[in-house]
C-alpha cells in the first residue's frame, strides 16, 4: 500500500528527470557547524553565571548565621535570608525584614550590595562583549535567515548573485507577486536588499553560492522551491550551483548565466534547464530584429515588464556593412552572430581610435566602459546621420544621459538576462509560446501580435494558466460531461455573452502536446490547460467563471440559470425550456475585419 | 590534566554527596534532616548544571538533562520545606519532612545518574 503520508500536499510534486547525474539520494545539508548562537551564549555565560550563583549562595548562607539583635534573638532562617538577599542583591534592598537587623545583619547586608554589584557587573560585561563578538553576530544572523527561509510558505526562487543582473530579476519576479530568498557573496549587496524597497521583506545572506550547505540553508532543500538562478558574475560559482541543484535536487529549474563557452558546455553536462550568455543572445536579437521585425516586436513586448507598451519598431535597420567597435568576448559574440546571418561586420577595438563608420548602415559601440561607447556613438552619429546605433550599458548609472542620446538600441546585459529567465520562470508554458514566436515566421508573427493586440491593448498582457480538471474547474468539467463547451464561449463576460472578455488564449495543452493560438471554434476537453494573455480584471473572471455552474451554462447557452441550489430545484419543476430561445450566433469578436 | 572536567567531576560529587548527606536519616525526623545540608544540595547542583550549559556532545547532553532533574527536585523539596516551616500554621511535622526528604532522595536518584554518567565518560576516554 502506498505510504498516505507521501498523499499530503508537500509542495510541488518532484519532476522526475532523467539526465540528472545523480546514483544516490542524498539529503540537502542545511547545518553550518557554527549556527547554534544560544550553544555560545550557554557556553560563554558559564563562568558569570557560576560567580553569580556562588555570591549569592554564600550571602544567604552567611545572613543566616549571623546572630540578631536582642529583642529577636533569633537567627533569620534560611529562607527569610534568601529573601532578603533576593532583593539586595537584585535592587539594593528596600529595609528590613522581617524585622530591624542586628548590626552583624546590617554588616552581611552590606557586604552583600558591593559583591551583588561586582558579579552582575561582570556577567553584563561577559553578556555585552559577546554579543559585540563577529562570529556570535554572524551565528545569530545564520540562524534568523535559515528561520526566515524554512518559515516560507509560498513557492519561491532561490536567487545566487544579487548584481545588476539579480537585482532585476528581482523585481519582475517582486512584479510577478513571487517570493525570492537571495544568496551573495558581498554583505553590501545583501544589505543592499533592505533598501530597495521591495514590498516585502525577502531573506538575504551574504554568503558564496559554491558552499553547497549554503545553499541548502537558503532552501534548496525546502519544498517550496521551485526553481533556482545562478546569476553572479563568476562562471564558475554558476556552475557549481548548477552542480549542486542537478545532483542534490534534480526536479528543480536551474537557469544559470555564462560568458564562456567552455563552462557553458559544463553546465550543459549538468542538465541546466537554460544558460544565458548575454553577449550571444544580443547579437541573435539584433539579427532577428533585423531579418524578422515582427517576430522580434512580440517576443521583445511579451518578454518586457508588465505595463510596458508595444516597442516601436527599430528605424533605419538594414542589410549593409557593420561596424562593431567592441573589447572582450561582446565583440567576438555579435560578431559572429551577425556574419553567420550574412551581414558584412568590421569588429574594432575601441582602443585603436575613433572607428570610421562613413560607409556603415549599422554601429554598434560595445566597450566594457560606457564613456567610451557615448563618446563613440555620439562620434558615429555626427558623421553618420542615417546610422543605426547601439549602444551597450554596463551600469545603471548612466542610463539617463543614454536615454537623452536616444539609441536605436540600448543593450544592457543584465537586463536582457532578468527578461528571459523571468520569462521562463514564469510558466512552461508561456516560455514555449515564446519560444514559438521566435521560431515562427514573421507572417504568423505578425497576424498573431495584431491579434492580441486587438483583443487586450497594447500593454504587456499578464499570462495565466487554466487547468481544466476537476480541481481547478469543476464547473467546465461538469458542463463537459453532457455538452459541449468552446473556447470562444469560455471567453465570454459570463455578465453579458455577447462582449468578450480582454483575453487572448496563446497555448492549448492536450495529451501533452502544444496547440498554439487555438481557434475560437476549438472545443474542449476535461483534462485540457490553457495559458491565457490578457488584462488582469478580465483573466480573474475566467478564473471565477469556471467554478460556476450557472455562469459556464450561461456563457456556454445563453440561458440564465438560478445559481443556488434551492432555486434551481424551482426552475427544474417550473419545467425549463428544453432549447435556448433561438439566439443569434454570436460573431467571434476578435474577427479582425 | 583538564581543568574543567576537574571542576565538572567535583561539583557533580559534590553535588550527590551532600545530597545524599541530606537524605541519610529517618524520613521523618526533622532533627536528622539539617536544612543547611539541603540549601549547599540546592546550590551546589545548580552550579552543577550551569557546568554543562553549552557541551555539544551527547553524553554532555545527558548530563545536563540529569543535573536539570536533580536541581528541580531539589528546589521542590525546598520549597516544600519554605511552606512547611513558614506558611502551614502547623509548623514543620514528621510528615512534612518526610515528603522534602523523600523528594531530595528522587533528586539522589539523578544525582547517582550524574555520576554514572560521569564515570562512563571518564573510562571511555581516550586521548586522541
Amino acid at each position: 500500500m502506498a505510504n498516505l503520508l507521501q498523499l499530503l500536499g508537500r509542495g510541488k510534486p518532484a519532476r522526475p528527470r532523467p539526465d540528472s547525474l545523480r546514483r544516490y539520494r542524498v539529503d540537502v545539508p542545511a547545518e553550518l557547524p557554527t549556527t547554534d548562537a544560544v550553544f555560545m551564549v550557554l557556553r560563554r555565560m558559564r563562568a558569570p553565571l557560576v560567580v553569580l550563583v556562588s555570591v549569592f549562595a554564600i550571602m544567604t548562607f552567611g545572613l543566616s548565621t549571623m546572630p540578631g539583635t536582642e529583642e529577636n534573638p533569633d537567627r533569620l532562617t534560611v529562607f527569610d535570608s534568601f529573601y532578603v538577599i533576593s532583593y539586595t542583591g537584585l535592587t539594593i534592598g528596600y529595609g528590613e525584614v522581617p524585622h530591624e537587623f542586628s548590626y552583624a545583619q546590617r554588616l552581611w547586608v552590606t557586604l552583600t550590595i558591593y559583591a551583588a554589584v561586582v558579579a552582575w557587573s561582570y556577567s553584563i560585561g561577559a553578556l555585552l562583549s559577546l554579543s559585540q563578538e563577529q562570529t556570535f553576530r554572524q551565528a545569530i544572523r545564520l540562524q534568523r535567515f535559515g528561520r526566515k527561509v524554512r518559515s516560507i510558505q509560498n513557492p519561491f526562487v532561490l536567487v545566487v548573485g544579487y548584481g545588476q543582473a539579480g537585482e532585476a530579476v528581482c523585481r519582475a519576479l517582486e512584479d510577478q507577486g513571487r517570493d525570492f530568498v537571495i544568496l551573495d557573496e558581498d554583505p553590501e549587496r545583501v544589505q543592499q536588499l533592505a533598501l530597495d524597497g521591495y514590498s516585502s521583506d525577502h531573506p538575504g545572506f551574504a554568503a558564496s553560492g559554491r558552499d553547497p550547505r549554503m545553499l541548502g540553508l537558503a532552501g534548496l532543500g525546502h519544498d517550496h522551491c521551485e526553481a533556482v538562478l545562478a546569476l553572479t558574475d563568476s562562471d564558475e560559482t554558476n556552475l557549481s550551483v548548477v552542480m549542486s541543484v542537478n545532483l542534490l535536487r534534480p526536479e528543480l529549474m536551474v537557469i544559470a548565466r555564462c560568458s564562456d563557452r567552455e563552462h557553458a558546455q559544463q553546465m550543459h553536462d549538468f542538465a541546466a534547464d537554460v544558460i544565458i550568455n548575454p553577449f550571444d543572445r544580443y547579437g541573435a536579437y539584433l539579427v532577428m530584429a533585423l531579418r524578422r521585425p515582427a517576430g522580434f516586436r512580440l517576443a521583445s513586448w511579451l518578454m518586457s515588464k508588465r505595463g510596458s507598451v508595444l516597442p516601436h519598431r527599430l528605424h533605419h535597420l538594414t542589410e549593409g556593412q557593420w561596424v562593431v567597435c567592441a573589447d572582450g568576448t561582446f565583440g567576438f559574440e555579435v560578431t559572429r552572430d551577425l556574419e553567420s546571418a550574412g551581414l558584412d561586420v568590421i569588429l574594432l577595438d575601441p582602443a585603436d581610435g575613433r572607428p570610421d563608420v562613413s560607409d556603415a548602415v549599422g554601429f554598434i559601440a560595445g566597450a566594457e566602459s560606457d564613456i567610451v561607447n557615448m563618446a563613440n556613438a555620439a562620434h558615429a552619429r555626427i558623421e553618420n546621420d542615417q546610422l543605426f546605433i547601439a549602444v551597450r550599458q554596463n551600469s545603471a548609472t548612466n542610463a539617463a544621459p543614454l536615454q537623452a542620446f536616444d539609441a536605436d538600441s540600448v543593450f544592457i546585459p543584465t537586463e536582457l538576462l532578468a527578461r528571459e529567465a523571468v520569462a521562463r520562470i514564469t510558466s512552461p508554458n508561456y516560455w514555449s509560446f515564446i519560444d514559438h514566436v521566435l521560431h515562427e515566421d514573421d507572417e504568423w508573427d505578425r497576424r498573431v501580435m495584431d491579434e492580441i493586440v486587438a483583443v487586450v491593448g497594447d500593454e504587456t498582457p499578464i499570462s495565466t494558466r487554466l487547468d481544466l480538471d476537476f480541481t481547478g474547474a469543476p464547473a467546465v468539467v461538469r458542463w463537459l460531461t453532457e455538452h459541449e463547451l468552446t473556447l470562444g464561449d469560455l471567453v465570454r463576460d459570463p455578465d453579458e455573452r455577447d462582449v468578450r472578455l480582454a483575453v487572448y488564449p496563446a497555448v492549448l495543452v492536450r495529451a501533452g502536446r502544444r496547440i498554439f493560438t487555438p481557434g475560437m471554434d476549438q472545443t474542449l476537453k476535461e483534462g485540457d490547460t490553457l495559458l491565457l494573455l490578457g488584462r488582469e480584471v478580465d483573466l480573474a473572471v475566467i478564473r471565477s467563471t469556471i467554478f460556476h455552474d450557472a455562469a459556464v451554462e450561461y456563457v456556454a447557452t445563453g440561458r440564465e440559470v438560478a445559481t443556488s441550489w434551492v432555486m434551481r430545484r424551482v426552475q427544474k419543476l417550473a419545467g425549463r425550456p428544453k432549447d435556448p430561445a433561438p439566439r443569434a450566433p454570436v460573431p467571434p469578436p476578435d474577427d479582425e475585419g | 590534566m583538564n581543568l574543567e572536567k576537574v571542576v565538572f567531576g567535583f561539583f557533580v560529587l559534590l553535588a550527590a554527596t551532600l545530597n545524599f548527606g541530606y537524605v541519610l536519616g529517618d524520613i521523618d525526623n526533622p532533627k536528622l534532616h539539617n536544612v543547611y545540608e539541603l540549601y549547599a544540595a540546592v546550590v551546589v547542583n545548580i552550579i552543577a548544571t550551569i557546568l554543562k550549559f553549552g557541551d555539544r556532545t551527547q553524553i554532555g547532553a545527558v548530563h545536563l538533562a540529569t543535573s536539570l532533574v536533580a536541581s528541580i527536585q531539589l528546589i521542590v523539596a525546598a520549597l516544600v520545606w519554605i511552606w512547611a516551616r513558614h506558611v502551614d500554621p502547623g509548623g514543620l511535622t514528621g510528615q512534612h519532612m518526610s515528603s522534602v526528604v523523600s523528594i531530595a532522595a528522587g533528586a539522589f536518584l539523578a544525582n547517582v545518574v550524574s555520576i554514572i554518567l560521569l564515570v562512563v565518560e571518564t573510562v571511555s576516554y581516550r586521548r586522541r
